[in-house]
């Protein structure tokens, strides 16, 4: 049947990255990321600091669906509630929340190329900055809008890198 | 069979509301019983305490680095700098002797044996606070050097904040400038006294509750009172930068500049004594 050894194809060809073993590439990423989270910056500067808990949680449920979906969203959002002192369930809240709507509107695989995945993380990141300012909104807490918005730029240049660190442990 | 391969299983409905829920419970939670939550931060600022000592490392390896490839002429050009400075420091510390003996003198004729300088620790800034919105810088020295909750730090300028929470080998410290902070102070020129808030600006502190018609002038010292025992009296605070009085309001406002650095500086003091306000003079039954 030709569908079937296209399909042979395929995994052969993908071979070398599905024996990869994701694991301990999640937990390192995890750990360098935490660092650059609290890495000292600025005053004047902090606010221009990537989102790069979200940027790495959305790599993961983006390429690697087996092993992180919704719950893993849900903890990296809670480390980072407690991490940023800030409201427990706050950030949990917008990555579960992001975690499913990017997983939901990548259901065809075919739709993740790069400059796709960019988009998707483009999207993600207006949306937890908006959830974000609601919450904060809604907690009463004044912040500069002008630096709220400031992250979304500078994780959006940062997401290449991100994503051609991780690429070889990317599901393929 | 091809579906397996080219399109992939959304995430499943049933756990997505689950972790929602989780998530709203915990917002609840966080808002209603505040105190159950503080015990498990607490526990994760200590398990993330190598993660911090990781982020800092550049840091202080930078300014270790420096340390070592300054100059000798530099250094020479340091050293004769920090003698002029020090002889200057003996000439005051001269004086300053004198004035303590004065005092003592003064406090014997009394008979109230107060401690006016407690022991002082010093300590170093390893760490500011992640997020924009708070001004928190977190210190090397925790609970196994003593440090208590509520304790004050100062620079060589003046009060810098208080300690917000212990850990073994690290203490957070909430500064002058964060938007929850207060500290009761005086006028020294005229002891009309007032409570600072934090802006949230570390350049700009408000001083609250002073009437339009108080006695107040641009470059006045404020020092701070001791009223409300959270912090020593006595010690500068900041410095009148803008006064303004609307014949509408009540009160006058009034921005202060902080007299510490507190976007700057290394080092920071630990002060062990308790408040005035709390030591009682000694009366003779």
């Amino acid at each position: 049947m030709p569908p079937r050894d296209y399909l042979g194809a395929l995994k052969l060809g993908s071979g070398r990255n599905t024996t990869r073993d994701p694991l301990i590439a999640i937990v390192i990423s995890i750990i360098i990321a935490s660092v650059l989270v609290v890495y000292p910056l600025p005053y004047a500067v902090a606010a221009w600091r990537p989102l790069f808990f979200l940027l790495v949680t959305l790599f993961w449920v983006l390429c690697q669906p087996a092993w992180c979906g919704i719950w893993f969203a849900f903890f990296i959002g809670l480390a980072s509630d407690l991490i940023l002192d800030a409201m427990l369930g706050q950030y949990a809240l917008s990555f579960v929340i992001i975690a499913f709507f990017a997983r939901y509107f990548t259901r065809n695989k075919r739709v993740l190329t790069f400059t796709n995945l960019w988009i998707v993380v483009a999207i993600s990141l207006f949306l937890h900055l908006l959830i974000q300012l609601f919450l904060q909104e809604m907690a009463g807490i004044q912040f500069s809008i002008i630096k709220h918005w400031q992250p979304l730029w500078t994780s959006m240049v940062i997401w290449p890198v991100i994503y051609f660190l991780l690429k070889p442990w990317r599901e393929s | 069979m091809q579906s397996n391969i080219f399109s992939r299983q959304p995430p499943a409905f049933k756990s997505f509301s689950l972790a929602l829920i989780a998530c709203l419970i915990l917002m609840f939670v966080n808002w209603r019983y505040e105190q159950v939550v503080l015990p498990l931060r607490s526990v994760v600022h200590q398990a993330f305490n190598p993660i911090y000592a990781i982020a800092n490392y550049p840091v202080l390896s930078s300014d270790w680095f420096r340390q070592q490839v300054k100059s000798e002429e530099q250094l020479r050009r340091e050293n004769t700098a920090m003698r002029a400075e020090l002889l200057q420091a003996k000439v005051r510390l001269q004086k300053l002797s004198e004035l303590s003996a004065e005092n003592t003198r003064l406090r014997g004729l009394l008979n109230t044996p107060l401690i006016i300088d407690g022991r002082m620790l010093i300590s170093e800034i390893i760490g500011t606070d992640t997020d924009p919105l708070r001004q928190i810088l977190v210190i090397n020295k925790g609970s196994l050097d003593q440090v208590k909750m509520g304790q004050t730090i100062l620079d060589d300028k003046g009060i810098m904040g208080q300690v917000i929470n212990v850990y073994p080998h690290s203490s957070r410290v909430m500064l002058l400038s964060d938007k929850e902070h207060a500290i009761s102070v005086r006028i020294e020129r005229t002891g009309v006294r007032g409570i600072l808030f934090g802006t949230g600006d570390s350049t700009r502190l408000s001083m609250q509750y002073v009437p339009n018609t108080a006695d107040i002038k641009i470059g006045d010292r404020l020092i701070s009172s001791g009223l409300g025992e959270q912090f020593p009296a006595g010690y500068p605070v900041g410095y009148v930068s803008r006064v303004q009085r609307h014949g509408s309001g009540e009160f006058a406002v009034i921005d202060i500049k902080p007299a510490a650095q507190l976007q700057g500086g290394h080092h920071v003091v630990l002060l062990f004594s308790a408040p005035l306000a709390q030591e009682q003079p000694y009366a003779a039954p």
